[in-house]
């Protein structure tokens, strides 16, 4: 086990280099220009003075100097400088920005495992019925509808027609102490990102849930008189729970792409909001920085799936021994 | 079932249509008419310069699902082509290729896509740099599916006999594996699409895909956000309901033939 | 699980979900005793506070953590900031000498002396700053300290606006000396010498700003001010609505539903900021000046400003606004689209019914280009094409990134913002001499191209003298050339709305350049704000 996990860990700077070069040749090959970029529009900047800027921040070097120095700096945590975040280390403003999206995504695995773990089972328990049904149609919504329009309708609805929930942020602005995260605006981002993954989630519990009930050992047991709950709770969901974590580490992907929208439209001061803000002022330095984050992040998601599986389940520990 | 290929098959023949049913001009502009609700001259009601919203939803519908459809065909392509020379080179070849394909499958997509479309949007313009962006991130599973399928003919009698016989590579690519790879594809490509209308839409919501005056859904809805609270909430409602129930008939459809076909296709297609 | 243990978790659920709820409640509570905070929404947070490398406007760059020398008054006019009288100028207008006052500190204590002045302007112009004020200081050459409290610019030529390019905000020389300006951190930790001192930076959050009590002029009376940015236009309505935020710019759309709630004042404020289409000389169809000159009479400005605006902006006929001093009213010409078809028949372009217009097998079409990610741009474009059509002049729309639009510069018409309440030579030099038409220059200055000895004449002239009145017959030459001209077609200026709550005593809002949001012109007096307490 120890051993596989330092194998992954030892591959991830490779993979890191990897996707740092493939992001750094489309950096090169696409026409972008960063001084233009730098320098915004409708300001009467001489061609020269354009030459200037870009002497100034670097652009104009050779490209295995840049790549170089690039990837020397990466190797020391120096992602290089946001070209329109007041100049500030990208990496610093990563860190400083990664709290609030923690918290969000946090809340949100944790209602997509909880509810697809409670619905998906009761779904299977009550298999036929009116409830399973209503529960299928709403998750199958739930995947199909853009979580963004969701996201729209549901601040419209309960934000701004009703009142009930804070339009936006993460804390009151009024507030004395720092600000931070409160749970009052975290509900309704937390929840509208959660959905697409929950109804996933729900529907994976419950097919996988069906699958097993018809196998054998759970067969056995019904025939043993035990009764319905039970079987689903103490035969069933076990195995079914297997896959399902395996799963937690992949669907991290998904979050961190959903956080972009969600962030957005509830301006949540995460690193959602930080790349859409990097996207519209084509801050490429950042939007790298974060891709190589976002990068990292799926890498030990995906080895925390592996090792949990691992774990978990008694066949796999049985044959590593 | 059958509900869903007959909602499907109405929503591309009028989108289809779009033209003909419904001439769009972008700039209809009627400044007397802005934000009107649904009425029966103007069944979803009128945008924030006064067009017809139905009208934009339809060609929005046209705009989107052609998109999405070439968007879909480039992951196919180039999932096709990484899959291949996996499939049929073997070996070391394989696996470099393989991991390559891991890395590449676990980038989220709207973030890596947001890289390329700021990258390629001077040269491709809005639409083009969508449809690179959604087909550079959706290859992966297709490549694996490709390969799989290889894999597995490779093995096959019928294949030894060939080669045996004297066939060359190129005439078992085209006799032998295109035939078997076909409908794994097309099923791919199909599930593939209903992603790709969504990635469109979001990458027109955040303003990063087609040019605000067209009409695509994402940017009816990006629309629809700025006029909420003077109540234009069609505009938000009506673009929103489109792609649920493309997605939803395409998805539908695409599962139905799946669960039939290849079941064992559950989780790697689950993207 | 029974039922039962359900029930009883689910309760527990609630009241953790209610107490948390309460909490904030109870916050609110004590910040409101606490003395009066003012929460303003911006539609974006200001990503750099250093007033060397955070703007390209003067004005606007300051925030309110620092002060320039000069400062503007309500109507415009400067008076001293930082300085201890109005700046005097050599005989041969080549030199600026200012004396300041002896009496500023900066918020860490330090006296603020001439050499912190010499240190900010020579930063500007320094290369590796990459500043974007560098161009507006074109007619700078140095800077000198010549004791403590007198500084020198020395100029290349006289400058009759260089008054207005000393309201840039004064950084401390010491905290900024040797460093790479561009990344310090100073550019989110600013210490200046203004009313207000930074007090917390929330990336992407709010910015909390406190009274500076030993302010030269008086500590403000609102001791804490936060600006919160909030980039969804409804969401900031709704804040405003729920009394989360004190004051907020809003779109004009949404001013009808906000004048409806008693407890706030919906201020509309004029600015200088217009929408303009600049018409390429090089273009086929539009080289000739009397279609240009067609086009404006089709345009019906008031119904874009009905329809896209919803009211809040005025018709645009030239550069220079109305109410300004150098202002004529030579180009104003009503709607009069009969007028329009009438000239475009003069010129040669003629239609059947209602098809676009041609003149010896050509078609009378152009393309427009704007800036996608501007809403209000898309739907003036959209509005202005329509009308067009109806004079029988094709119009194709194109959304296009400002880079893209650099490289497209003679192949279509493009809707630019452009408008000074300042002095008009800052900008209306680069945007129509023909010295800036050339190939190697940047394409946003003189984006047409226009190549015009009346206009280039008006424009040396003005710049070449001092005296006002004598300038403002230049500019009214100036805009008379310019309305033969037609190379840009005005069409609408701006109003921004602003919402404040009427528990704020003291807005006096001056008229306003392009800005986002809560601008320095409603802001300018920030300081002498009051806040009435709740009841």
């Amino acid at each position: 086990m120890l051993k596989l996990i330092l194998r992954r860990l030892a591959v991830l700077p490779l993979i890191l280099l990897a996707v740092a070069t493939v992001t750094f040749v489309l950096t090169e090959i696409s026409p972008f220009d960063p001084v233009e970029a730098y320098v915004g529009a409708e300001n009467n900047v001489s061609p020269q003075r354009k030459a200037e800027i870009a002497h100034a921040w670097g652009f104009d070097q050779p490209l295995p100097e840049r790549f170089g120095r690039w990837i020397g700096n990466l190797a020391q945590g120096d992602m290089g400088n946001s070209v329109i975040a007041g100049g500030q280390p990208v990496a610093a403003e990563i860190a400083s920005r990664a709290g609030a999206s923690i918290a969000l995504v946090g809340g949100a695995l944790a209602l997509v495992l909880v509810g697809g773990l409670v619905f998906g089972v009761l779904a299977a328990a009550f298999r036929g019925t009116f409830f399973d049904w209503l529960v299928r149609t709403m998750c199958y919504f739930n995947t199909a509808a853009p979580s963004f329009w969701v996201g729209l309708l549901a601040l419209y609805l309960f934000s701004i027609e009703l009142g009930w929930l804070p339009a936006g942020g993460s804390s009151d602005p009024r507030a004395i102490e720092a600000a931070g995260v409160d749970f009052e605006h975290l509900i309704l981002p937390m929840v509208v990102l959660s959905l697409t993954g929950y109804a996933w989630f729900t529907l994976f519990v419950r097919n996988t849930l069906l699958e097993v009930l018809r196998e054998d050992h759970v067969q056995f047991a019904r025939a043993q008189g035990i009764g319905e709950v039970a079987v689903l709770l103490r035969y069933a969901l076990p195995n079914a729970l297997i896959p399902f974590v395996t799963l937690v580490g992949t669907h991290l992907a998904e979050l961190i792409g959903g956080t972009i929208l969600i962030e957005k439209i509830f301006g949540w001061p995460g690193l959602g909001l930080l790349t859409f803000n990097a996207a519209v002022n084509e801050d490429i330095p950042l939007i790298v920085g974060i891709t190589l984050c976002g990068c990292v992040l799926v890498v030990l998601g995906n080895l925390l799936a592996d090792v949990l599986y691992r774990v978990m389940d008694p066949r796999v520990r049985e044959a590593l021994r | 079932m059958r509900v869903a290929a007959g909602v499907l098959g109405l929503l591309v023949v009028a989108a289809l249509l779009a033209n003909v049913i419904a001439p769009l001009d972008d700039t209809a502009v009627d400044l007397d008419r802005v934000l009107n609700g649904p009425s029966a001259a103007h069944l979803m009601g009128t945008d924030e310069v006064g067009r017809d919203l139905a009208t934009r939803v339809l060609h929005g519908m046209r705009v989107s699902l052609t998109i999405a459809v070439l968007a879909a065909l480039a992951a196919v392509a180039f999932g096709t082509l990484v899959g291949a020379v996996a499939g049929t080179m073997g070996g070391r070849v394989d696996t470099v290729v393989m991991r390559f394909t891991d890395v590449a499958a676990s980038q989220n997509h709207l973030l890596f896509g947001i890289l390329l479309v700021v990258l390629f949007r001077p040269a491709l313009g809005g639409a083009g740099a969508v449809m690179l962006a959604i087909g550079l991130t959706h290859w992966p599973s297709l490549a694996r599916i490709v390969r799989g399928e290889l894999m597995s003919v490779r093995e096959r009698p019928f294949i030894s006999a060939s080669v045996g016989g004297g066939a060359s590579r190129w005439r078992l690519a085209r006799r032998h594996y295109l035939p078997h790879l076909m409908p794994a594809v097309g099923l791919a490509f199909v599930l593939t699409v209903p992603h790709a209308i969504f990635h469109e839409s979001a990458y027109s919501f955040l303003g990063l895909g087609l040019p605000a005056h067209q009409a695509s859904l994402g940017n009816i809805l990006n629309d629809g956000q700025r006029s909420l609270l003077a109540g234009g909430w069609w505009i938000a409602l009506f673009p929103g309901l489109a792609i649920l129930v493309a997605a939803m008939t395409i998805g539908t459809l695409a599962e139905y033939w799946r669960e039939h076909l290849h079941p064992r296709w559950r989780s790697e297609l689950e993207l | 699980m029974s039922r039962g243990r359900l029930g009883r978790a689910g309760v527990v659920v609630l009241t953790l979900m209610l107490g948390a709820a309460g909490c904030g409640g109870s916050d609110k509570a004590d910040s409101a005793a606490a003395g009066g905070t003012l929460v303003i929404a911006l539609p974006s947070q200001p990503e750099d506070l250093n007033p060397i490398t955070g703007s390209d406007n003067v004005y606007e760059g300051n925030q309110k953590f620092f002060n320039g020398l000069l400062r503007y008054k309500k109507d415009l006019s400067a008076e001293p900031d930082l300085a201890s009288e109005m700046p005097t100028r050599s005989t041969d207008a080549k030199t600026v000498t200012v004396k300041l006052r002896d009496d500023v500190k900066f918020h860490d204590g330090t006296p603020l002396t001439a050499k912190d002045v010499a240190f900010t302007y020579s930063a500007i112009l320094d290369k590796d700053s990459a500043s974007p004020l560098a161009s507006l200081l074109d007619s700078l050459d140095s800077t000198k300290a010549i004791d403590d409290t007198t500084v020198q610019f020395n100029l290349n030529r006289p400058d009759p606006a260089f008054f207005d390019k000393l309201q840039i905000g004064i950084v401390p020389a010491a905290l900024l000396e040797g460093m790479d300006i561009k990344t310090a951190a100073f550019n989110r930790k600013p210490i200046g010498t203004g009313p207000y001192v930074l007090k917390e930076f929330q990336p992407g959050g709010r910015i909390v700003m406190v009274a500076n009590q030993s302010y030269f002029r008086g500590a403000p009376k609102i001791k804490r001010i936060v600006l919160t940015s909030v980039e969804d236009e409804n969401a900031r309505v709704a804040l405003l609505e729920k009394g989360t935020v004190d004051a907020a710019g809003i779109v004009p759309k949404l001013a009808p539903r906000v004048r409806r709630n008693s407890d706030y004042n919906v201020l509309e404020i004029r600015t200088a900021d217009a929408r303009v289409a600049a018409l390429p000389n090089r273009d086929p169809v539009l080289r000739d000046p009397a279609v240009r000159r067609a086009l404006s009479f089709a345009v019906d400005r008031q119904k874009i400003i009905d329809g896209t605006l919803a009211g809040a902006g005025e018709p645009a006929y030239g550069p220079v606004m109305k109410g300004h001093w150098a202002y004529s009213p030579v180009a104003e010409k009503p709607y009069d689209s009969a007028e329009a078809e009438r000239l475009l028949d003069a010129a040669g372009w003629k239609r059947t019914g209602a098809a676009t217009r041609t003149k010896a097998g050509k078609k009378l079409s152009f393309t427009l280009m704007y800036p996608p990610a501007d809403s209000v741009r898309k739907d003036i474009a959209l509005a202005f094409a329509s009308q067009m059509k109806q004079v029988g002049v094709d119009v194709k729309l194109e959304g296009r990134e400002f880079d893209v639009i650099e490289k497209r510069q003679d192949k279509g018409a493009t809707v630019f913002g452009y408008g000074t309440p300042y002095d008009p030579d800052i900008e209306l030099y680069t945007l129509f001499h023909s010295k800036f038409a050339t190939a190697d220059k940047d394409a946003f200055s003189n984006y047409p191209r226009t190549t015009n000895t009346a206009i280039d004449a008006a424009l040396d002239a003005e710049r070449s003298k001092l005296d006002v009145d004598e300038r403002k017959q230049d500019f009214v030459t100036l805009q008379e050339e310019l309305a033969k001209d037609a190379s840009w077609l005005w069409l609408v200026r701006l109003r921004h709305v602003v919402v404040i709550s009427k528990r704020v005593k003291g807005v006096d809002p001056q008229v306003e350049p392009h800005a986002h949001g809560f601008s320095r012109g409603t802001s300018w007096n920030l300081e002498d704000w009051t806040l009435e307490p709740k009841r």
